[in-house]
């Protein structure tokens, strides 16, 4: 075993890269283990869709920080933007699409053919929500100790998704818009404390580089060759196929990690950017991370999302009018919650919520000319559903595509290749309190040196690589607190 | 003739607040909308000889303090200490003392906390919200499921379903939901009062007079008076008026802003918030007339009947009927409690017979197919009925008579918006400082205040009716007696 290396980074995605990629430019001798044979986690193109190749995860960028874009010189390693900015469209089958983009105006000239009332209404309703990020603004910037919930935000720490919305819009139609977003992290909707989400996307929006959803030009994977390039520049030593199997710890301190290959890599300290609950269970000695939160953790998160990628011989009908948006379906929020108690009870809801991308129409680089591809998230979903994924999956698509084929007319005589992702096990459950608590709690792990980078120390589901800065920043910090 | 305080409603909180506030030497006038001073503190005769309390059978323990400052046992209300409560599946049974322990905690701490913000006077203008944030007791289950909190109470799967029936006490949620673990705040029971729960309506009434409070029946408020932007008496419906420097309302929530106030005098952010006041699942109640004490089910002491007793409690069933109760349909099989009310208080059942009442939860004010008629009735009473039957046999051929309380008639007879029993959904955003409202800009709620000036809110709606009775009317007449001793109104 050679000399302990500064840090040790358990993961290649675009959280891991950056993480250590900030850890070399502070001056660590810092090590990634990629467990695949490249970098790039869920972001790198590793699923075969007939020619082409597609990521498994994120579909738009939320909010990528722009001091990550900024420090790490993302710009000249080659991160261009495909689509910055993207419309938020809500399509209904009862009526015209609802576009609810950043011109106020035209946001209220589409709502007001299903309620006047929530025309007027959603002007305020965006106010109050920026209003809300602003106080966050505290929280959000914050690299160290949690100031708390601010005041004006415990109202809605209390108050359901649902609630929010059943009291700022009356038409079933604006609701629906947001009910996918609602159900992001697996909660439900109608579940206390979750219409926070909308102030930390409203958070993210504001703190994020101006558009706050966006595509890089060439899709993930280049924002995972930006990142990757940016971590060689300063130095850190990548190691892809090296799975780590579990955590070495002195006493109470993690002291470095074995690979499945029984290496030995001694470290200061550990980032993991994989889940609270992998890192912890799977990896951590057992017992480490003491009985309660091992109790907590092993229950899991029983609501998640599947993708769907499919390559069309044409653009659906919906893309056709707005290339460059995220293209919203869901019936009724009320339809939502009862699907979510499907999915909790391990059964396929009757009722589903799409978001849909169309990345070809803005980024003719992915894919050869007369191929296009819709990429769709689904939720809420089962992660173990009672008659398993093998038997469902078949299932879903059926219901997805039917309920693509409502609004797009045509779509499915156009498919040439379909793709299913079917929801992570291993995914943390969203948790309320954190939503509440600084980055610090979310970072740190009660194992000594080990803190989390990945999107488990996200106050919401995003790839915003925030999370990675912030947990470099606390990570040196304890390092030359150790060093003192 | 200027009266310190003109409570509107008498209900337990109303009693309470005018016998605390006489006491202390103010002139007090309560004015009550029915023929009689009680509200749910009712006891009826709905058949020969055959009474009960037509809304609940217990209601939330009485304050100790309060119990014996207001001197209600010298004047009759007996309570008979709760009893261990019965949960009955089929081919299987459990029976369960009631869970104190934290919860009974908290809702100590609870009510001492709005007693104590009641009793310092109103903080107004500049300095209403300066004070740094106390988290209150309990905050933290607002995060909670209910499951989560139930599962650290037992290991039993059946206990555990018995556990969250006991603790719903006859109404219902979704226990899966963050934010359901608050139920455990509201699941106190009071004990059975002797002679029915009348006698406790008597007795507040008694200690109300005897210190020296007018009480007008029969008479309702129609409108809330003001002058110079705070409250200077109420409007009656006979055309009068009586003058007075705070009113206490005990009416709910919505009624009170929505029906005692033009809409325009109030600030916005007010009426959206009393707007967006989301109602709780609504109960009906049946009471049934028996020929006889009925048999226990086969397993069972007679002894385990003098509690409430669940019939085939889940997670899963309250679930279902909450979502159907959103739907605004009637559930299928509704959560229902049986009660033998004559086991605990003979006198409610003539000698030989037996009464019992059935509490069924998640039942809708107005089906979304129109509302009540006779046949819905009839449908609901043979649903429970059948319920009954399939878990204890033998009932529904004892049965002489019956009455079916329906949300609407709860509505029409106590006066509270959507026969709501609760005030309005325990959701994490109506429960402890939230209820019924956050700080508004510029106004002191503390302590069962509101941003209208003078206007105090007990009842239902205030933050703590779900846990306690009585405690509410006595903690807005001690923020009234704070602010005229501080020459605040």
């Amino acid at each position: 075993m050679s000399e302990a290396l500064d840090a040790l980074v358990i993961g290649g995605g675009p959280h891991g890269l950056t993480a250590a990629a900030y850890l070399a430019q502070a001056g660590m001798r810092v090590a990634l283990l990629e467990a695949g044979e490249a970098t790039g986690g869920t972001c790198a193109n590793a699923l075969a869709l007939g020619d082409l190749t597609v990521p498994a995860g994120a579909q738009t960028l939320y909010a990528l920080d722009p001091r990550v874009v900024k420090e790490l010189k993302l710009i000249r390693r080659g991160l261009k933007f495909a689509a910055r900015d993207l419309l938020q469209i809500g399509l209904r089958a009862d009526g015209k699409p609802l576009v609810l983009g950043r011109d106020a105006r035209a946001a209220a000239r589409s709502i007001a053919p299903y309620s006047q009332r929530d025309a007027a209404q959603f002007v305020d309703f965006r106010r109050e929500l920026f209003a809300f990020a602003r106080v966050q603004r505290a929280l959000w910037w914050e690299d160290g100790a949690s100031p708390g919930l601010p005041d004006e935000l415990r109202r809605l720490g209390a108050t359901g998704a649902a609630a929010y919305l059943d009291a700022a819009f009356e038409s079933e139609a604006m609701k629906a818009v947001f009910a996918f977003d609602a159900m992001a992290g697996g909660m439900s909707p109608a579940a206390a404390g979750t219409s926070l989400l909308f102030a930390w996307r409203a958070a993210q929006e504001m703190c994020g580089l101006q558009g706050a959803v966006a595509v890089p030009r060439g899709g993930m994977a280049a924002l995972v060759a930006a990142l990757s390039g940016a971590a060689q520049a300063a130095g850190v030593a990548i190691r892809t196929g090296a799975p780590v199997a579990r955590l070495l710890l002195s006493g109470d301190a993690v002291a470095g990690a074995i690979l499945a290959s029984g290496d030995e890599i001694a470290a200061r300290i550990v980032l993991s950017s994989l889940s609270r609950r992998e890192t912890l269970l799977t990896l951590a000695p057992a017992g480490a991370a003491g009985f309660a939160a091992a109790k907590r953790l092993s229950r899991g998160a029983e609501v998640g999302e599947a993708k769907f990628v499919l390559t069309l011989k044409a653009v659906p009908s919906f893309a056709a009018l707005q290339p460059a948006a995220r293209f919203l379906i869901a019936e009724r929020l009320e339809g939502c919650i009862a699907a979510h108690a499907e999915a909790r009870a391990g059964r396929l809801p009757a009722e589903l919520a799409l978001e849909a991308v169309v990345p070809t129409a803005f980024d003719s680089l992915l894919a050869p000319p007369g191929t296009d591809i819709l990429s769709v998230l689904v939720r809420p979903l089962p992660v173990a559903p009672m008659e398993g994924w093998p038997k469902l999956a078949p299932r879903l698509s059926e219901a997805v595509l039917t309920l693509l084929e409502r609004h797009a007319p045509g779509l499915r005589a156009n498919i040439v290749n379909l793709i299913c992702v079917t929801p992570k096990p291993l995914r943390d459950p969203l948790e309320i309190p954190q939503l509440r608590a600084g980055w610090r709690a979310r970072i740190a792990t009660p194992i000594g040196g080990l803190f989390l980078c990945g999107e488990a120390a996200e106050p919401v589901p995003a790839l915003s690589c925030r999370t990675a800065r912030i947990a470099a920043a606390i990570a040196v910090a304890h390092l030359k607190g150790a060093a003192r | 003739m200027r009266y310190d305080a003109c409570i509107i409603g008498a209900g337990a909180d109303g009693l309470a607040a005018a016998a605390t506030l006489a006491g202390r030497g103010l002139k007090v006038a309560v004015v009550e909308r029915d023929s009689h001073a009680g509200g749910r503190c009712a006891t009826r005769e709905f058949h020969p000889g055959f009474r009960a309390s037509p809304y609940v059978d217990e209601l939330p323990p009485i304050p100790a303090d309060i119990f014996w400052s207001l001197d209600l046992a010298r004047r009759g209300a007996l309570l008979a200490p709760a009893s261990k409560s019965l949960a009955l599946w089929p081919g299987r049974q459990n029976l369960l003392s009631a869970p104190a322990g934290r919860a009974e905690a908290l809702r100590h701490a609870i009510v001492a906390r709005v007693l104590g913000d009641a009793a310092a006077p109103a903080k107004r203008g500049l300095f209403a919200s300066r004070a740094p944030y106390a988290p209150w007791p309990g905050e933290e289950l607002s995060t909670r499921t209910l499951l989560e909190a139930v599962e650290e109470l037992s290991a039993d799967s059946a206990e555990r379903a018995h556990l969250l029936a006991a603790v719903l006490d006859g109404r219902v949620c979704n226990p899966a939901l963050a934010g359901s673990a608050l139920q455990l705040l509201g699941g106190a029971r009071g004990g059975m009062a002797a002679g029915g729960l009348g006698r406790l309506g008597e007795a507040l009434r008694t200690a109300a007079v005897e210190a020296g409070a007018e009480i007008t029946c029969g008479l309702e408020a129609t409108d809330i008076k003001r002058k110079a932007g705070r409250v200077a008496g109420v409007g009656l419906a006979d055309g009068s008026d009586i003058a007075a420097r705070a009113v206490i309302s005990t009416l709910d929530l919505k009624r009170t802003f929505l029906s005692l106030f033009a809409w325009s005098e109030l600030p916005k952010a007010l009426v959206d918030r009393v707007g967006a006041f989301r109602p709780a699942p609504g109960t009906a109640r049946l009471l049934l007339a028996l020929d006889g004490p009925p048999e226990p089910p086969a397993g069972t002491e007679a002894c385990a009947l003098r509690g409430p007793i669940h019939l085939a409690p889940s997670a899963a069933a309250l679930d279902e009927a909450t979502r159907t109760w959103r739907r605004g349909a009637v559930p299928d099989r509704p959560p229902a409690m049986l009660r033998l009310v004559s086991a605990v208080d003979p006198s409610l059942a003539p000698p030989g017979a037996a009464t019992l009442t059935v509490t069924l939860g998640a039942i809708p004010h107005t089906p979304f197919d129109g509302a009540w008629t006779h046949e819905k009735r009839d449908r609901l009473r043979a649903t429970a009925l059948a319920t009954v039957e399939v878990l204890w046999p033998g009932i529904v051929k004892r049965v002489l008579g019956w009455e079916l309380i329906l949300p609407p008639d709860m509505e029409h007879m106590l006066g509270i918006s959507g026969g709501d029993l609760t005030g309005g959904e325990l959701a994490a955003d109506q429960m402890l400082g939230l209820r019924p409202f956050a700080d508004l800009p510029g106004a002191d709620c503390r302590g069962s205040r509101t941003p209208v000036e003078g206007l105090y809110l007990a009842g239902p709606s205030s933050a703590l009716a779900p846990l306690a009775t009585c405690a509410a009317g006595v903690a807005a007449a001690r923020a009234v007696a704070a602010d005229l001793a501080a020459r605040r109104l």
